[in-house]
Protein backbone atom coordinates (compact mmCIF):
# COMPACT_ATOMS: atom_id res chain seq x y z
CA UNK A 1 0.00 0.00 0.00
CA UNK A 2 1.41 3.55 -0.95
CA UNK A 3 1.85 6.40 2.22
CA UNK A 4 -1.05 7.77 3.68
CA UNK A 5 -2.17 10.95 2.38
CA UNK A 6 -4.17 12.31 5.21
CA UNK A 7 -3.79 11.48 9.17
CA UNK A 8 -6.33 12.47 11.65
CA UNK A 9 -9.69 11.48 12.91
CA UNK A 10 -13.26 10.53 12.66
CA UNK A 11 -15.65 12.46 14.93
CA UNK A 12 -18.93 12.19 16.16
CA UNK A 13 -20.27 12.69 19.51
CA UNK A 14 -17.59 12.17 22.38
CA UNK A 15 -16.05 9.22 20.40
CA UNK A 16 -12.45 9.81 18.26
CA UNK A 17 -11.35 6.99 16.19
CA UNK A 18 -7.50 7.92 14.72
CA UNK A 19 -7.68 7.12 10.84
CA UNK A 20 -5.15 7.00 8.28
CA UNK A 21 -6.60 8.16 4.91
CA UNK A 22 -5.73 5.98 1.32
CA UNK A 23 -6.59 6.83 -2.02
CA UNK A 24 -8.72 3.97 -3.18
CA UNK A 25 -8.27 4.65 -6.83
CA UNK A 26 -5.99 5.37 -9.44
CA UNK A 27 -6.43 6.96 -12.96
CA UNK A 28 -5.11 4.67 -15.52
CA UNK A 29 -7.51 6.38 -18.07
CA UNK A 30 -6.21 7.07 -21.32
CA UNK A 31 -2.04 6.82 -22.33
CA UNK A 32 -0.53 10.26 -22.79
CA UNK A 33 1.02 11.22 -25.79
CA UNK A 34 3.25 14.22 -26.79
CA UNK A 35 2.90 16.38 -29.52
CA UNK A 36 6.10 16.40 -31.51
CA UNK A 37 7.07 18.44 -34.59
CA UNK A 38 6.40 16.26 -38.10
CA UNK A 39 9.73 17.47 -39.44
CA UNK A 40 12.14 16.85 -36.85
CA UNK A 41 10.45 14.87 -34.64
CA UNK A 42 11.28 17.09 -31.40
CA UNK A 43 8.98 17.16 -28.48
CA UNK A 44 7.82 21.05 -29.13
CA UNK A 45 7.87 23.30 -26.07
CA UNK A 46 4.79 25.45 -24.94
CA UNK A 47 6.23 28.87 -24.01
CA UNK A 48 4.47 31.42 -22.32
CA UNK A 49 3.27 34.16 -24.64
CA UNK A 50 1.93 37.62 -24.02
CA UNK A 51 0.81 39.13 -27.09
CA UNK A 52 2.39 42.30 -26.45
CA UNK A 53 5.61 41.49 -25.18
CA UNK A 54 6.72 38.29 -26.84
CA UNK A 55 7.83 35.06 -24.72
CA UNK A 56 8.39 35.42 -21.14
CA UNK A 57 9.66 33.61 -18.40
CA UNK A 58 7.01 31.68 -16.38
CA UNK A 59 8.23 34.04 -13.21
CA UNK A 60 6.37 37.15 -14.85
CA UNK A 61 2.88 35.64 -14.48
CA UNK A 62 0.79 36.85 -11.72
CA UNK A 63 -2.62 35.23 -11.19
CA UNK A 64 -6.18 37.47 -12.00
CA UNK A 65 -9.41 37.02 -11.27
CA UNK A 66 -12.17 38.63 -14.01
CA UNK A 67 -14.42 39.71 -12.39
CA UNK A 68 -15.83 41.92 -15.41
CA UNK A 69 -15.30 41.55 -18.99
CA UNK A 70 -11.49 42.19 -19.53
CA UNK A 71 -11.34 43.63 -16.18
CA UNK A 72 -8.95 41.56 -13.33
CA UNK A 73 -8.20 42.05 -9.91
CA UNK A 74 -4.68 40.49 -8.77
CA UNK A 75 -4.00 38.62 -5.91
CA UNK A 76 -0.28 37.65 -4.83
CA UNK A 77 0.47 35.05 -1.95
CA UNK A 78 -0.68 37.52 0.65
CA UNK A 79 -3.73 37.58 -0.56
CA UNK A 80 -3.99 34.00 -0.17
CA UNK A 81 -2.42 34.04 2.89
CA UNK A 82 -5.12 35.93 4.08
CA UNK A 83 -8.07 33.69 3.71
CA UNK A 84 -8.38 31.65 7.04
CA UNK A 85 -7.57 28.12 6.28
CA UNK A 86 -8.83 25.27 8.13
CA UNK A 87 -6.19 22.85 9.23
CA UNK A 88 -8.55 20.62 11.65
CA UNK A 89 -7.45 17.25 11.26
CA UNK A 90 -11.27 15.25 11.84
CA UNK A 91 -13.40 13.82 9.82
CA UNK A 92 -16.79 15.43 12.05
CA UNK A 93 -19.91 13.04 11.62
CA UNK A 94 -22.48 15.79 10.99
CA UNK A 95 -25.66 12.46 10.32
CA UNK A 96 -26.03 9.35 9.70
CA UNK A 97 -28.67 8.61 7.01
CA UNK A 98 -30.06 5.59 5.58
CA UNK A 99 -27.34 3.91 2.87
CA UNK A 100 -29.74 2.69 0.53
CA UNK A 101 -32.00 6.52 -0.50
CA UNK A 102 -29.91 8.92 1.94
CA UNK A 103 -29.52 12.14 0.37
CA UNK A 104 -29.01 12.39 -4.03
CA UNK A 105 -26.22 14.20 -3.42
CA UNK A 106 -24.32 10.74 -2.25
CA UNK A 107 -24.55 9.95 -5.79
CA UNK A 108 -22.02 12.36 -7.10
CA UNK A 109 -19.09 11.27 -5.82
CA UNK A 110 -15.41 13.03 -6.40
CA UNK A 111 -13.09 10.56 -4.98
CA UNK A 112 -12.91 7.77 -2.87
CA UNK A 113 -10.70 6.84 -0.16
CA UNK A 114 -9.81 3.66 1.92
CA UNK A 115 -9.66 4.45 5.86
CA UNK A 116 -7.02 2.63 8.29
CA UNK A 117 -8.08 2.92 11.69
CA UNK A 118 -4.85 3.26 14.00
CA UNK A 119 -3.92 0.57 16.20
CA UNK A 120 -5.36 3.04 19.30
CA UNK A 121 -8.37 3.47 17.21
CA UNK A 122 -9.21 -0.22 15.59
CA UNK A 123 -12.32 -1.52 17.94
CA UNK A 124 -14.24 1.96 17.71
CA UNK A 125 -13.30 2.03 14.28
CA UNK A 126 -14.71 -1.73 13.65
CA UNK A 127 -17.77 -0.71 16.16
CA UNK A 128 -18.83 1.96 13.72
CA UNK A 129 -18.10 -0.33 10.64
CA UNK A 130 -20.59 -2.96 12.26
CA UNK A 131 -23.69 -0.62 13.12
CA UNK A 132 -23.47 0.93 10.21
CA UNK A 133 -23.53 -2.24 8.38
CA UNK A 134 -26.12 -3.61 10.56
CA UNK A 135 -28.77 -0.81 10.47
CA UNK A 136 -28.26 -0.10 7.15
CA UNK A 137 -26.72 3.50 7.24
CA UNK A 138 -24.02 6.07 6.19
CA UNK A 139 -22.21 8.69 8.02
CA UNK A 140 -22.01 12.35 6.41
CA UNK A 141 -18.90 14.25 7.31
CA UNK A 142 -17.30 17.12 6.68
CA UNK A 143 -13.28 16.74 5.86
CA UNK A 144 -10.57 19.40 5.12
CA UNK A 145 -8.43 18.39 2.46
CA UNK A 146 -5.50 19.73 1.01
CA UNK A 147 -6.42 23.02 2.70
CA UNK A 148 -10.21 22.53 1.68
CA UNK A 149 -13.47 21.67 2.98
CA UNK A 150 -15.24 18.41 2.05
CA UNK A 151 -18.54 17.01 1.96
CA UNK A 152 -18.07 13.34 2.46
CA UNK A 153 -20.17 9.83 2.95
CA UNK A 154 -18.17 6.84 5.42
CA UNK A 155 -19.81 3.80 4.71
CA UNK A 156 -18.40 0.09 5.28
CA UNK A 157 -16.41 -1.57 2.70
CA UNK A 158 -15.18 -5.01 3.04
CA UNK A 159 -12.77 -5.12 5.44
CA UNK A 160 -12.86 -1.30 5.83
CA UNK A 161 -14.74 1.43 5.39
CA UNK A 162 -14.75 3.66 2.45
CA UNK A 163 -14.60 7.57 2.60
CA UNK A 164 -15.94 9.38 -0.41
CA UNK A 165 -15.80 12.86 -1.11
CA UNK A 166 -18.80 14.26 -2.55
CA UNK A 167 -19.92 17.35 -4.36
CA UNK A 168 -21.61 20.34 -2.58
CA UNK A 169 -25.39 20.55 -3.55
CA UNK A 170 -24.35 24.20 -5.27
CA UNK A 171 -21.32 21.86 -7.37
CA UNK A 172 -24.57 19.91 -9.29
CA UNK A 173 -26.64 20.94 -11.54
CA UNK A 174 -30.15 20.70 -11.68
CA UNK A 175 -31.70 18.06 -13.87
CA UNK A 176 -34.35 20.89 -14.72
CA UNK A 177 -32.39 22.09 -17.35
CA UNK A 178 -33.17 18.66 -19.36
CA UNK A 179 -35.58 18.49 -21.77
CA UNK A 180 -37.42 15.87 -20.12
CA UNK A 181 -41.19 14.57 -20.79
CA UNK A 182 -43.74 16.29 -18.15
CA UNK A 183 -46.62 13.84 -18.58
CA UNK A 184 -46.33 9.95 -16.75
CA UNK A 185 -45.99 7.14 -19.28
CA UNK A 186 -48.83 4.10 -19.09
CA UNK A 187 -47.38 1.40 -19.56
CA UNK A 188 -49.46 -1.94 -20.35
CA UNK A 189 -49.25 -4.74 -18.26
CA UNK A 190 -47.61 -6.81 -21.11
CA UNK A 191 -45.21 -3.96 -21.43
CA UNK A 192 -44.71 -3.89 -17.72
CA UNK A 193 -43.97 -8.18 -17.90
CA UNK A 194 -42.05 -7.92 -21.38
CA UNK A 195 -39.42 -5.51 -19.38
CA UNK A 196 -39.70 -7.27 -15.82
CA UNK A 197 -38.62 -10.74 -17.79
CA UNK A 198 -36.24 -9.25 -19.43
CA UNK A 199 -34.66 -7.61 -16.78
CA UNK A 200 -35.24 -10.69 -14.46
CA UNK A 201 -33.16 -12.73 -17.41
CA UNK A 202 -30.46 -10.35 -17.46
CA UNK A 203 -30.16 -10.23 -14.03
CA UNK A 204 -26.17 -11.55 -11.92
CA UNK A 205 -23.55 -10.94 -9.78
CA UNK A 206 -22.00 -8.05 -10.50
CA UNK A 207 -18.42 -9.43 -11.02
CA UNK A 208 -16.20 -6.23 -11.62
CA UNK A 209 -13.44 -8.14 -12.94
CA UNK A 210 -15.12 -9.17 -15.73
CA UNK A 211 -14.86 -5.89 -16.92
CA UNK A 212 -11.99 -4.17 -18.42
CA UNK A 213 -11.24 -1.07 -20.32
CA UNK A 214 -11.14 -2.54 -24.54
CA UNK A 215 -10.26 0.77 -26.14
CA UNK A 216 -7.13 0.95 -23.90
CA UNK A 217 -6.16 -2.79 -24.13
CA UNK A 218 -6.36 -1.74 -27.89
CA UNK A 219 -4.39 1.00 -28.19
CA UNK A 220 -1.59 -0.22 -25.71
CA UNK A 221 -1.76 -3.53 -28.59
CA UNK A 222 -1.14 -1.28 -31.15
CA UNK A 223 1.55 0.65 -29.39
CA UNK A 224 3.29 -2.31 -28.95
CA UNK A 225 2.98 -3.59 -31.95
CA UNK A 226 4.31 -0.66 -33.71
CA UNK A 227 7.22 -0.19 -31.27
CA UNK A 228 8.16 -3.68 -32.45
CA UNK A 229 8.23 -2.78 -35.70
CA UNK A 230 5.04 -4.62 -37.08
CA UNK A 231 2.24 -3.17 -38.69
CA UNK A 232 -0.62 -3.06 -35.89
CA UNK A 233 -3.15 -5.32 -36.69
CA UNK A 234 -6.62 -3.45 -36.42
CA UNK A 235 -9.82 -5.53 -35.61
CA UNK A 236 -11.60 -6.06 -39.33
CA UNK A 237 -14.50 -4.02 -40.36
CA UNK A 238 -17.32 -6.01 -39.66
CA UNK A 239 -19.68 -7.00 -42.25
CA UNK A 240 -23.20 -6.01 -43.10
CA UNK A 241 -25.39 -7.47 -41.00
CA UNK A 242 -27.54 -10.62 -42.38
CA UNK A 243 -30.32 -10.56 -41.23
CA UNK A 244 -31.93 -13.74 -40.38
CA UNK A 245 -28.89 -15.43 -39.13
CA UNK A 246 -28.94 -11.91 -36.67
CA UNK A 247 -32.17 -13.44 -35.37
CA UNK A 248 -30.32 -16.69 -34.36
CA UNK A 249 -28.04 -15.23 -32.62
CA UNK A 250 -30.37 -13.18 -31.05
CA UNK A 251 -31.48 -16.67 -30.33
CA UNK A 252 -28.61 -18.27 -29.10
CA UNK A 253 -27.58 -15.31 -26.99
CA UNK A 254 -30.79 -15.50 -25.40
CA UNK A 255 -30.42 -18.93 -24.20
CA UNK A 256 -27.22 -18.30 -23.21
CA UNK A 257 -28.06 -15.43 -20.87
CA UNK A 258 -30.82 -17.58 -19.15
CA UNK A 259 -28.39 -20.30 -18.71
CA UNK A 260 -25.97 -17.67 -17.22
CA UNK A 261 -28.45 -16.37 -15.19
CA UNK A 262 -29.32 -19.56 -13.83
CA UNK A 263 -25.35 -20.51 -13.80
CA UNK A 264 -26.22 -23.99 -14.77
CA UNK A 265 -25.00 -26.36 -17.44
CA UNK A 266 -22.03 -24.04 -18.41
CA UNK A 267 -20.52 -26.61 -20.20
CA UNK A 268 -23.07 -27.57 -22.58
CA UNK A 269 -22.86 -23.92 -24.13
CA UNK A 270 -19.50 -23.88 -25.50
CA UNK A 271 -21.61 -23.65 -29.17
CA UNK A 272 -23.96 -20.86 -28.33
CA UNK A 273 -20.85 -18.76 -26.75
CA UNK A 274 -18.65 -18.92 -29.89
CA UNK A 275 -20.79 -18.26 -32.45
CA UNK A 276 -23.94 -16.02 -30.67
CA UNK A 277 -22.46 -13.97 -27.65
CA UNK A 278 -21.04 -11.54 -30.12
CA UNK A 279 -23.26 -8.46 -31.02
CA UNK A 280 -25.69 -9.42 -33.69
CA UNK A 281 -24.60 -6.89 -35.62
CA UNK A 282 -20.43 -7.31 -35.51
CA UNK A 283 -19.92 -10.81 -36.69
CA UNK A 284 -17.95 -12.24 -39.28
CA UNK A 285 -18.67 -14.66 -42.15
CA UNK A 286 -16.51 -17.03 -40.08
CA UNK A 287 -18.60 -17.10 -37.07
CA UNK A 288 -21.32 -18.11 -39.09
CA UNK A 289 -19.92 -21.00 -40.73
CA UNK A 290 -19.39 -21.86 -37.28
CA UNK A 291 -22.98 -22.28 -35.91
CA UNK A 292 -24.95 -25.54 -35.40
CA UNK A 293 -28.49 -25.76 -35.63
CA UNK A 294 -28.72 -27.59 -32.39
CA UNK A 295 -27.89 -24.94 -29.37
CA UNK A 296 -27.32 -27.92 -27.04
CA UNK A 297 -25.87 -30.35 -28.65
CA UNK A 298 -23.20 -29.21 -30.44
CA UNK A 299 -24.10 -31.34 -33.29
CA UNK A 300 -21.46 -31.54 -35.65
CA UNK A 301 -22.57 -30.85 -39.87
CA UNK A 302 -21.99 -33.43 -42.11
CA UNK A 303 -20.02 -32.84 -44.79
CA UNK A 304 -21.59 -30.64 -47.34
CA UNK A 305 -21.34 -32.07 -50.88
CA UNK A 306 -21.61 -28.40 -52.79
CA UNK A 307 -19.37 -28.10 -55.59
CA UNK A 308 -17.69 -24.53 -55.72
CA UNK A 309 -19.66 -23.01 -58.60
CA UNK A 310 -22.48 -23.90 -56.32
CA UNK A 311 -20.89 -22.74 -53.67
CA UNK A 312 -20.15 -19.27 -55.64
CA UNK A 313 -23.62 -18.93 -56.47
CA UNK A 314 -24.83 -18.94 -52.69
CA UNK A 315 -22.99 -15.82 -52.18
CA UNK A 316 -25.05 -13.77 -54.19
CA UNK A 317 -28.48 -15.26 -52.58
CA UNK B 1 -48.12 -32.78 -40.64
CA UNK B 2 -49.56 -30.07 -37.74
CA UNK B 3 -49.20 -30.14 -34.03
CA UNK B 4 -51.20 -30.36 -31.37
CA UNK B 5 -51.86 -27.51 -28.76
CA UNK B 6 -49.12 -28.21 -26.00
CA UNK B 7 -50.32 -26.43 -22.48
CA UNK B 8 -46.61 -25.28 -20.90
CA UNK B 9 -42.78 -25.97 -21.80
CA UNK B 10 -41.54 -28.57 -20.25
CA UNK B 11 -37.88 -30.79 -20.45
CA UNK B 12 -37.58 -33.98 -21.68
CA UNK B 13 -34.29 -35.15 -23.08
CA UNK B 14 -36.82 -36.98 -26.33
CA UNK B 15 -38.00 -33.80 -27.26
CA UNK B 16 -36.62 -31.18 -29.59
CA UNK B 17 -37.35 -27.64 -28.78
CA UNK B 18 -37.52 -24.82 -30.90
CA UNK B 19 -39.24 -21.04 -31.13
CA UNK B 20 -42.49 -21.04 -33.17
CA UNK B 21 -41.38 -18.74 -35.81
CA UNK B 22 -44.15 -15.99 -35.80
CA UNK B 23 -44.32 -16.52 -39.84
CA UNK B 24 -46.59 -18.83 -42.09
CA UNK B 25 -45.74 -22.56 -42.63
CA UNK B 26 -44.53 -23.00 -45.69
CA UNK B 27 -42.80 -26.31 -47.82
CA UNK B 28 -40.26 -25.42 -49.80
CA UNK B 29 -39.89 -27.86 -53.23
CA UNK B 30 -35.90 -27.85 -54.42
CA UNK B 31 -36.00 -28.90 -58.21
CA UNK B 32 -33.16 -28.32 -60.78
CA UNK B 33 -32.23 -25.77 -57.83
CA UNK B 34 -35.15 -24.00 -58.50
CA UNK B 35 -37.52 -23.55 -55.57
CA UNK B 36 -40.97 -23.11 -55.09
CA UNK B 37 -42.88 -22.65 -52.15
CA UNK B 38 -46.39 -23.92 -50.96
CA UNK B 39 -47.87 -22.40 -47.83
CA UNK B 40 -51.67 -22.83 -46.73
CA UNK B 41 -53.89 -21.04 -48.86
CA UNK B 42 -51.48 -19.47 -51.96
CA UNK B 43 -50.42 -22.58 -54.57
CA UNK B 44 -47.20 -20.48 -54.34
CA UNK B 45 -46.48 -17.11 -52.83
CA UNK B 46 -42.75 -16.48 -54.86
CA UNK B 47 -44.27 -13.65 -56.60
CA UNK B 48 -44.31 -11.66 -53.33
CA UNK B 49 -41.17 -13.22 -52.29
CA UNK B 50 -38.60 -12.44 -55.01
CA UNK B 51 -35.91 -12.38 -52.92
CA UNK B 52 -36.19 -15.73 -52.04
CA UNK B 53 -36.50 -17.10 -55.77
CA UNK B 54 -32.47 -17.70 -55.83
CA UNK B 55 -32.81 -19.71 -52.43
CA UNK B 56 -32.78 -23.51 -54.28
CA UNK B 57 -29.16 -22.67 -54.53
CA UNK B 58 -28.68 -22.57 -50.80
CA UNK B 59 -29.05 -26.23 -50.46
CA UNK B 60 -26.39 -28.78 -51.70
CA UNK B 61 -28.36 -31.32 -52.79
CA UNK B 62 -31.62 -31.17 -55.33
CA UNK B 63 -35.39 -33.02 -55.42
CA UNK B 64 -35.57 -31.58 -51.67
CA UNK B 65 -38.77 -31.31 -49.71
CA UNK B 66 -38.33 -28.78 -46.93
CA UNK B 67 -40.33 -28.25 -44.32
CA UNK B 68 -40.59 -24.69 -42.41
CA UNK B 69 -41.50 -21.03 -41.76
CA UNK B 70 -42.01 -17.77 -44.03
CA UNK B 71 -41.19 -14.61 -41.74
CA UNK B 72 -40.76 -11.29 -43.17
CA UNK B 73 -38.72 -9.29 -41.26
CA UNK B 74 -38.25 -5.62 -40.18
CA UNK B 75 -35.68 -3.34 -40.04
CA UNK B 76 -34.70 -4.11 -36.94
CA UNK B 77 -34.64 -8.13 -37.90
CA UNK B 78 -37.62 -8.87 -36.10
CA UNK B 79 -40.60 -11.19 -37.88
CA UNK B 80 -43.38 -9.41 -38.35
CA UNK B 81 -46.36 -10.53 -38.78
CA UNK B 82 -48.14 -7.04 -40.21
CA UNK B 83 -45.63 -7.04 -42.91
CA UNK B 84 -45.93 -10.80 -43.96
CA UNK B 85 -49.81 -10.13 -44.33
CA UNK B 86 -49.09 -7.34 -46.40
CA UNK B 87 -46.79 -8.75 -48.50
CA UNK B 88 -49.16 -12.03 -48.89
CA UNK B 89 -52.17 -9.45 -49.56
CA UNK B 90 -51.33 -6.64 -51.50
CA UNK B 91 -49.19 -7.83 -54.77
CA UNK B 92 -46.47 -5.79 -55.60
CA UNK B 93 -45.59 -4.92 -51.58
CA UNK B 94 -41.82 -5.11 -51.16
CA UNK B 95 -41.82 -3.97 -47.49
CA UNK B 96 -39.34 -6.22 -44.76
CA UNK B 97 -37.17 -8.79 -45.64
CA UNK B 98 -38.43 -12.06 -46.28
CA UNK B 99 -36.64 -15.28 -45.18
CA UNK B 100 -36.80 -18.76 -44.56
CA UNK B 101 -36.28 -20.82 -41.26
CA UNK B 102 -36.06 -24.49 -42.33
CA UNK B 103 -37.18 -26.74 -39.64
CA UNK B 104 -37.29 -30.04 -41.45
CA UNK B 105 -36.40 -32.51 -44.31
CA UNK B 106 -39.42 -34.38 -45.79
CA UNK B 107 -37.62 -35.70 -48.84
CA UNK B 108 -34.08 -35.58 -50.15
CA UNK B 109 -32.55 -36.39 -53.71
CA UNK B 110 -36.02 -37.46 -54.81
CA UNK B 111 -36.17 -39.87 -51.93
CA UNK B 112 -39.28 -39.65 -49.08
CA UNK B 113 -37.36 -39.63 -45.35
CA UNK B 114 -40.40 -39.73 -43.34
CA UNK B 115 -40.07 -42.72 -42.30
CA UNK B 116 -37.21 -41.85 -40.16
CA UNK B 117 -37.05 -40.13 -37.21
CA UNK B 118 -37.43 -36.47 -36.63
CA UNK B 119 -33.71 -36.36 -35.24
CA UNK B 120 -32.14 -37.94 -38.49
CA UNK B 121 -34.42 -35.30 -40.55
CA UNK B 122 -33.10 -32.89 -39.13
CA UNK B 123 -29.66 -33.87 -38.76
CA UNK B 124 -30.24 -33.96 -42.90
CA UNK B 125 -31.45 -30.74 -43.18
CA UNK B 126 -28.34 -29.50 -41.33
CA UNK B 127 -26.60 -31.33 -44.15
CA UNK B 128 -28.31 -29.85 -46.99
CA UNK B 129 -28.49 -26.25 -46.54
CA UNK B 130 -26.07 -23.94 -45.50
CA UNK B 131 -26.77 -20.47 -43.72
CA UNK B 132 -27.25 -17.40 -45.91
CA UNK B 133 -29.00 -14.21 -45.04
CA UNK B 134 -32.66 -15.52 -46.51
CA UNK B 135 -32.09 -18.91 -45.35
CA UNK B 136 -31.56 -20.54 -42.61
CA UNK B 137 -31.75 -24.09 -40.61
CA UNK B 138 -34.15 -22.86 -37.24
CA UNK B 139 -32.27 -23.48 -33.42
CA UNK B 140 -33.69 -25.31 -30.64
CA UNK B 141 -32.46 -27.24 -27.94
CA UNK B 142 -32.46 -30.70 -27.19
CA UNK B 143 -34.37 -31.32 -23.79
CA UNK B 144 -34.44 -28.08 -22.87
CA UNK B 145 -38.10 -26.32 -23.36
CA UNK B 146 -38.56 -23.99 -20.35
CA UNK B 147 -34.77 -22.76 -20.90
CA UNK B 148 -35.70 -22.47 -24.36
CA UNK B 149 -39.07 -20.57 -23.33
CA UNK B 150 -37.53 -18.16 -21.34
CA UNK B 151 -35.22 -17.33 -23.90
CA UNK B 152 -37.66 -16.53 -26.22
CA UNK B 153 -39.66 -14.62 -23.97
CA UNK B 154 -37.25 -11.85 -23.58
CA UNK B 155 -37.38 -11.66 -27.81
CA UNK B 156 -40.98 -11.05 -27.99
CA UNK B 157 -42.09 -14.61 -28.85
CA UNK B 158 -44.80 -16.22 -27.01
CA UNK B 159 -44.62 -19.90 -28.41
CA UNK B 160 -42.38 -22.69 -29.10
CA UNK B 161 -42.82 -25.92 -31.33
CA UNK B 162 -41.88 -29.18 -29.62
CA UNK B 163 -41.12 -32.25 -31.44
CA UNK B 164 -40.89 -35.66 -30.44
CA UNK B 165 -36.94 -36.43 -31.60
CA UNK B 166 -38.07 -40.45 -31.95
CA UNK B 167 -41.08 -39.45 -34.52
CA UNK B 168 -41.81 -40.00 -38.04
CA UNK B 169 -43.58 -37.81 -40.26
CA UNK B 170 -47.39 -38.42 -40.40
CA UNK B 171 -48.50 -36.41 -43.87
CA UNK B 172 -51.58 -33.69 -42.76
CA UNK B 173 -52.14 -35.08 -39.83
CA UNK B 174 -52.53 -33.76 -36.51
CA UNK B 175 -50.25 -35.42 -34.59
CA UNK B 176 -48.90 -35.69 -30.98
CA UNK B 177 -45.33 -35.93 -31.66
CA UNK B 178 -45.41 -32.13 -32.35
CA UNK B 179 -46.99 -29.52 -30.59
CA UNK B 180 -46.95 -25.83 -30.44
CA UNK B 181 -46.15 -24.63 -26.99
CA UNK B 182 -47.39 -21.37 -25.29
CA UNK B 183 -44.61 -19.82 -23.18
CA UNK B 184 -46.33 -17.20 -21.26
CA UNK B 185 -50.02 -17.26 -19.96
CA UNK B 186 -51.15 -13.79 -21.00
CA UNK B 187 -49.88 -13.30 -24.43
CA UNK B 188 -47.68 -10.47 -25.29
CA UNK B 189 -48.01 -8.96 -28.46
CA UNK B 190 -44.50 -8.13 -29.48
CA UNK B 191 -45.07 -4.45 -30.37
CA UNK B 192 -42.74 -1.65 -31.44
CA UNK B 193 -41.16 -0.57 -27.98
CA UNK B 194 -40.05 -3.90 -27.29
CA UNK B 195 -37.59 -3.95 -30.10
CA UNK B 196 -36.04 -1.74 -27.77
CA UNK B 197 -35.69 -4.05 -25.26
CA UNK B 198 -34.26 -6.62 -27.52
CA UNK B 199 -31.80 -4.52 -28.63
CA UNK B 200 -30.39 -4.45 -24.99
CA UNK B 201 -30.46 -8.25 -25.18
CA UNK B 202 -26.79 -9.06 -24.26
CA UNK B 203 -25.35 -10.48 -27.37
Amino acid sequence: MPRSMWRGAIQFGLVTVPVKLYLATEARGGLSFNLLHKTCMNRIQMKVHCPEHGEIARSETVRGFEYSKGQYIVLDESDFDAVPLKTVRSIDIELFVDAQRGTQVTSFVKQAYYLEPEPIGRKAFYLLKSVLADEGLSAIAKIVLKDREALASINPYSTTMLLSTLYWPDEIRSAGELDLPEEEFDFKPAERTMAQQLVQAMKGEFKPEDYKDEYREALVAVLEAKVAGKPAELPKASEAPTKIADLMSVLEASVAAVREARSTGGAKIASTKSSGAKTATAKSAGSKSAKVADISSGAKRTARKAEPARAAKRKTA
Amino acid sequence: MLPIAGVAPFDDPAWFFEPWWPGTSALAYVEDFHVRLQIEHLADPMAAFPELSAMGGDFANDQLVVEGSLLVLDDEGRPDQDLLRRRLSEPGSRDGTPAFVASDLLYDLGQPLLDLTFEERRRRLAGVLTDTDSCVVSRGLRGEGITLAEAITSMGLIEISARLLSARYRPGARDESWQRVPVVEAPIVPTRPLLTLLQRLPL
